[in-house]
């Protein structure tokens, strides 16, 4: 059984969302408090965090910022509906995925499920696992490890799950809709920016090519590419 | 330079009709007519106006001093019609400005060396910006909370009913909890409505004669009932038994009761709530004390609590959605009265309201003039 934490100051609010989502089959603990959220997050053995952004004293953004800090556990953020500001600005520090609020409870456990789904480490195998190649892109999904020219990449696991999708398809250009669907588990609203965001960062973590062009490039209307360099 | 008419405006900024040239051409005309004027009837009659002796060459030609002179009086009407035009200049540009709804420039420090009217012209501009500043601001600050604060009842609203679908049997205690954060919800726009109207300044309606003492009385009374449920009390003494002003009647009792109720909210087991009435010797106001013995503020926090969504944090959930004190400054400052914070020296906090009364009105007389 997979264990989820909840950190949100309403109380009321995380004890239906408990009772609901273990009625899903999940594990649920629920915290009420920014800086106890992110203890809990690093010491805890929890499957996904799901966090608010609005907390008081210590907000959401400087929880996630401090969870990030140390771990990649997937993280799901509470925003505001129609507060752009707060779900760009956590997807920018790593968040995996977002949920406005409100939202019924049925979004809520798909959301986590969607995410779970895609981040969820295989143990390691003895058989040749399936590795992707681009270029001096090395990732082996299973593990979620990948390599740039022999360093290792730290990448949240949206941000490995897009980066995978560009690989496998590298020097092709993948559309946003079907990286929503294979990376974030979920299609893509219209003016929804996640993905944006998510490659935003994976470009910098990859760094530039010897011409000094990113090495993922957007194409207006069509999508995102991996491109494939030369050697 | 101004982006409003890019095709009317040429590059020095002084469009072909415009002030500029009325004024540089009126005073160019006076001028020449003048000078002509005044030629002319020194030629004509030369006994009328004796004009300096020129050399012989000069005096004879028309063409010299028509030129000297409409040079000379050019310059100085330029000049002239330049220093008027300028400040229209500046203050059009402006006011093109606040119109995109860029308020953020000011147009003192490009006038405010001038002494004159269009000086002053610019600095009422500048502050009708900044009060437009402040009003936008404050409703856009005012919305964000507002919507910030429905996010919580709605999202428990949404999960209630979810787990309703899940399981009929937890119905009854679904509907309860529903039941509750609509009657949250029914509240929170009351409150966010009356500080929205008081703040607007909209006329509340008529004023009726009110017996301040009596309708403070009484809401102490039910709130030392609230207290002594909850292991608390409340004290309640007043030197008049009655004080009658014009008033809106529930907007007061609105007000004292958020005043009251959160001192009894506050104020730790086991203690009382102080509520005092007494009159000012001099002025004849109403000055009421409500000191309770809770946890008390951060001096700092003193002014703040009486401002919209200012939550006091307490370790006992907090019911309300912090608008109590802000609605209650807004109903007593409408009656010419004001309210203040204080912390109490042995801890907690009081908080003090004064109520003006009408000079020379003794207050059983009062119900008779104020048509009920």
């Amino acid at each position: 059984m997979q264990h989820l934490l909840l950190v949100d100051d309403d109380q009321d609010l995380t004890a239906m969302m408990g009772e609901y989502l273990s009625q899903e089959g999940f594990g649920v603990d629920a915290v009420h408090d920014g800086s106890q959220g992110v203890r809990s997050a690093l010491e805890g053995d929890y499957a996904l965090v799901v966090l608010d952004a609005m907390l008081p004293r210590i907000d959401g953004e400087e929880a996630l910022r401090r969870i990030r800090a140390r771990s990649l556990i997937p993280v799901l953020m509470l925003t505001a509906r129609g507060d752009d500001a707060d779900r760009i600005t956590g997807l920018e520090l790593g968040a995996d995925d977002y949920v406005a609020k409100p939202c019924t409870p049925r979004e809520l456990t798909a959301r986590v499920r969607s995410i779970l789904r895609r981040t969820q480490p295989h143990l390691p195998v003895l058989q040749p696992q399936s590795v992707v190649r681009a270029g001096a892109l090395v990732m082996w999904p299973e593990q979620r490890r990948a390599q740039w020219a022999g360093t290792e990449l730290v990448l949240t696991p949206t941000e490995f799950n897009l980066l995978e999708v560009l690989a496998s398809e590298a020097g092709q250009i993948v559309s946003k809709e079907v990286l929503s669907r294979r990376a974030l588990g979920r299609s893509l609203d219209r003016f929804d920016r996640s993905i944006d965001v998510h490659l935003c960062a994976v470009r910098h973590k990859l760094g530039l090519q010897a011409s000094g062009q990113s090495r993922i490039r957007a194409v207006r209307g069509m999508g995102y590419q991996l491109v494939r360099e030369l050697h | 330079m101004s982006q409003a008419n890019p095709k009317r405006t040429p590059w020095w900024g002084h469009p072909p009709g415009g002030l500029f040239w009325k004024v540089f051409t009126a005073c160019w005309l006076t001028a020449m007519l003048t000078g002509l004027g005044i030629n002319l009837v020194a030629r004509c009659f030369p006994s009328l106006i004796e004009l300096p002796p020129v050399p012989p060459s000069v005096e004879q030609s028309v063409l010299m001093p028509l030129l000297m002179g409409g040079l000379i009086s050019a310059l100085c009407a330029g000049a002239l019609a330049w220093s008027l035009s300028r400040p229209i200049r500046i203050l059009r540009r402006a006011f093109s400005d606040a119109s995109t709804g860029h308020l953020e420039n000011r147009v003192t420090p490009l006038l405010g060396r001038q002494r004159d009217e269009f000086a002053d012209l610019g600095r009422d501009y500048d502050r009708m910006v900044e009060q437009l500043q402040a009003l936008l601001s404050a409703q856009r600050r005012l919305l964000h909370h507002v919507s910030h604060e429905l996010r919580s009842p709605l999202a428990r609203l949404q999960m209630a009913v979810g787990l309703l679908h899940r399981s009929p049997p937890g119905l009854s205690q679904s509907l309860q909890r529903i039941e509750r954060e609509v009657v949250r919800l029914v509240q929170l726009v009351g409150e966010v409505l009356t500080l929205a109207r008081l703040e607007s300044g909209a006329p509340q309606g008529e004023r009726r004669a009110v017996d301040v003492v009596a309708l403070l009385a009484s809401v102490a009374q039910d709130a030392q009932f609230e207290a002594r449920q909850i292991g608390c009390d409340l004290s309640f003494r007043s030197e008049e038994p009655s004080v009658v002003i014009p008033a809106h009647g529930e907007l007061l009792q609105r007000a004292f009761e958020n005043v009251i109720r959160n001192a009894v909210k506050h104020t730790k087991a086991g203690t009382c709530v102080d509520v005092n009435v007494r009159r000012h010797r001099a002025t004849g106001d109403l000055h009421v004390d409500v000191a309770d013995a809770g946890p008390g503020l951060p001096p700092e926090a003193l002014e703040h609590i009486f401002q919209p969504f200012v939550r006091i944090e307490t370790n006992r959930v907090s019911h309300g959605f912090g608008l109590g004190l802000a609605i209650a400054r807004q109903a007593i400052e409408s009656h010419g009265g004001r309210i203040s914070a204080r912390l109490r020296s042995r801890g907690g906090l009081r908080l003090m309201f004064v109520l003006p009364v009408q000079a020379g009105c003794p207050p059983q007389d009062a119900r008779h003039i104020y048509p009920t």
